[in-house]
């Protein structure tokens, strides 16, 4: 398999704590991987890392076998809701071209990016129509609601037409009912993506999906692996945690606690080698396998 | 009786008032842009602070016998980069440095004035505007500035768009973000030079934040708010202009007077629309 994302070994501080300590995981290209944790577990500075933003102490990031830096065009960021300012005088179609924002344009950032003919507008255009916004073009980004500002943000993410989708934290403003149909659609742009990669035969695998969000109700879904982020990363293929996950998401509670009784019912990705697995519940064949909508 | 009275014509016809009315409208130009920017990048305390550091320079210009607008700009330039830096310290209170700055580079003014020898004008010159000292050398050097300003402003508009919209999606295209943001304290910095003459230091935070707030009501574009403010300012400081000559007033203030008032008759005028579109109560 080839690799989208490659993080290997990685640690980092902000200060003298360190944020995240031997930290590996690798993202196939194609994949749609959770990234779940805490708050304050690493998430952010994981997408950082990715982003090129933020550089490892020690160990590497590589995107596509290159250092991140170079890479930016490739990964369409969606980052937290709160960080962008949906007040300001803005259209949803600007909002959207703002995605084709890159450093190449002329130095210190001078320059122009997109022109509202081009072929830079037609792709924020097919973006819009991707999130189902085609018809808010023109309406200003301040009279959406919350999960169509979400969408705005998803739209230029892919205006770029990147080749992995980063997004920290995308569900923070949807409601519980709206976060399974919001899943099924990034879902959903993996797949057209891989259609018309096939279709166009531009060489162009499928898009990579990173979702890191602290909301675990998530992993039931159409996920290809999971990994957790809590100063390390523990990674496992499909959709359901395994048991360090779950202990690391919701931490261990005392014996007279239920979820104490439920997170000792399942088992550790490696049960064989775990006495107290061997008492409590049956090995399962492979971690997180056949253990669908586990909430 | 109203001896101080003068009609507009005899108003118009006051030569120091030509050069008055071109630096209202020159400054105009700057601040519609850049109060734009700067108020939705939320930067306005450190606009504030930038502005009244600025008195630093004026005192070290009357000080040092030299030119008060050029060496102010030098000066204002160099605060706002030193406040602009502290501003991106997460570590630090921010807020904090830039309120000392702010207090400290007013004393260092004040000081400087007092300390300079036979200086007898009184500091509202400076504070509060003075129409009257305009000169033709001032107006060049705000054309200059105007010209800086709109072609770095049109040349960097994608970005500092972006910029404006999602700083931390901009950084992940790879835009300078912090190099950005210098540049926006720093046209805030011009613009403040730009004021000094016409509403003074303590009232340029009215014009960074009066015609963007009156513009961005009726204005759906980032463009169109920018443009909708430079011809706001210029209205305001027109009008301010004529009745302060007319009626004897201080210039900045009624400047500020005329601007303030369009903007609560256009935010009334907005309710009442409100209120009438409201479906009527059985």
């Amino acid at each position: 398999m080839s690799w989208a994302v490659e993080i290997d070994k990685v640690s980092f501080a902000y200060d003298v704590e360190p944020v995240l300590v031997n930290a590996s995981l690798r993202v196939g290209v194609g994949e749609f991987v959770g990234l779940f944790g805490p708050n304050g577990g690493g998430k952010t500075t994981l997408t950082r890392l990715i982003l090129g933003l933020l550089q490892p102490q020690s160990g590497s990031v590589r995107i596509f076998g290159q250092p991140p830096a170079g890479m930016r065009h490739k990964i369409g960021y969606v980052p937290q809701f709160s960080t962008a300012s949906f007040n300001i005088p803005i259209t949803v179609f600007e909002a959207v071209l703002t995605g084709q924002v890159n450093r190449r344009a002329l130095p210190l950032g001078f320059g122009r990016h997109w022109s509202r003919r081009g072929e830079g507008a037609g792709r924020a255009r097919e973006a819009l129509r991707m999130v189902g916004l085609a018809d808010c073009a023109e309406r200003q980004v301040s009279e959406l609601s919350g999960g169509q500002k979400q969408r705005v943000l998803i739209a230029r993410a892919l205006a770029s037409d990147p080749e992995i989708l980063l997004l920290d934290e995308p569900t923070a403003s949807i409601d519980p009912q709206g976060k399974f149909c919001f899943y099924e659609f990034l879902a959903g742009l993996s797949r057209a993506d891989f259609e018309n990669a096939a279709n166009s035969a531009s060489g162009r695998g499928p898009m990579t999906i990173i979702m890191v969000s602290h909301d675990i109700s998530l992993t039931t879904g159409p996920l290809t692996s999971i990994a957790t982020v809590n100063r390390e990363i523990i990674s496992a293929p499909g959709n359901t945690p395994n048991r360090e996950m779950l202990e690391i998401l919701y931490g261990t509670h005392p014996q007279s606690c239920p979820f104490d009784h439920f997170i000792k019912h399942i088992p550790h990705s490696r049960a064989d080698q775990c006495e107290e697995c061997a008492h409590c519940s049956p090995p399962s064949d492979s971690a997180g396998s056949g253990r669908e909508g586990w909430l | 009786m109203q001896p101080d009275v003068i009609d507009l014509g005899t108003v118009l016809s006051m030569p120091f008032m030509q050069n008055a009315l071109l630096a209202g409208l020159l400054a105009s130009v700057a601040c519609g842009v850049v109060g734009t920017l700067v108020a939705a990048n939320r930067m306005l305390f450190l606009a504030g602070g930038v502005a009244h550091t600025a008195y630093g320079g004026v005192g070290l210009a009357l000080f040092l016998g030299l030119p008060v607008l050029p060496l102010t700009l030098a000066f204002s330039v160099a605060a706002a980069l030193l406040m602009s830096v502290l501003s991106l310290r997460s570590k630090t209170n921010n807020e904090i440095l830039i309120g000392v700055l702010w207090a400290v580079g007013m004393a260092t003014g004040i000081v400087l004035i007092d300390l300079t020898p036979g200086y007898r004008a009184d500091l509202g010159t400076y504070l509060f505007g003075n129409i009257l000292a305009v000169s033709d050398n001032d107006i060049l050097l705000m054309l200059a500035l105007d010209g800086l300003v709109l072609t770095l402003t049109a040349a960097g508009f994608q970005s500092l768009l972006a910029f404006t919209f999602d700083r931390d999606f901009a950084a992940s295209r790879g835009l300078p973000t912090n190099f950005l943001h210098h540049l926006l304290v720093v046209l805030a910095a011009v613009c403040v030079v730009m004021l000094i003459r016409v509403v003074g230091l303590l009232l340029v935070m009215a014009l960074f934040t009066l015609p963007p707030a009156v513009a961005a009501r009726h204005a759906g574009t980032f463009r169109g708010v920018m443009l909708l403010a430079v011809l706001a300012s210029g209205f305001f400081c027109v009008t301010g202009l004529i009745l302060a000559a007319i009626f004897d007033l201080a210039a900045g203030a009624m400047i500020i007077l005329v601007a303030s008032t369009v903007f609560a008759v256009s935010l009334l005028w907005a309710k009442l629309n409100n209120l009438r579109a409201l479906p009527k109560k059985r």
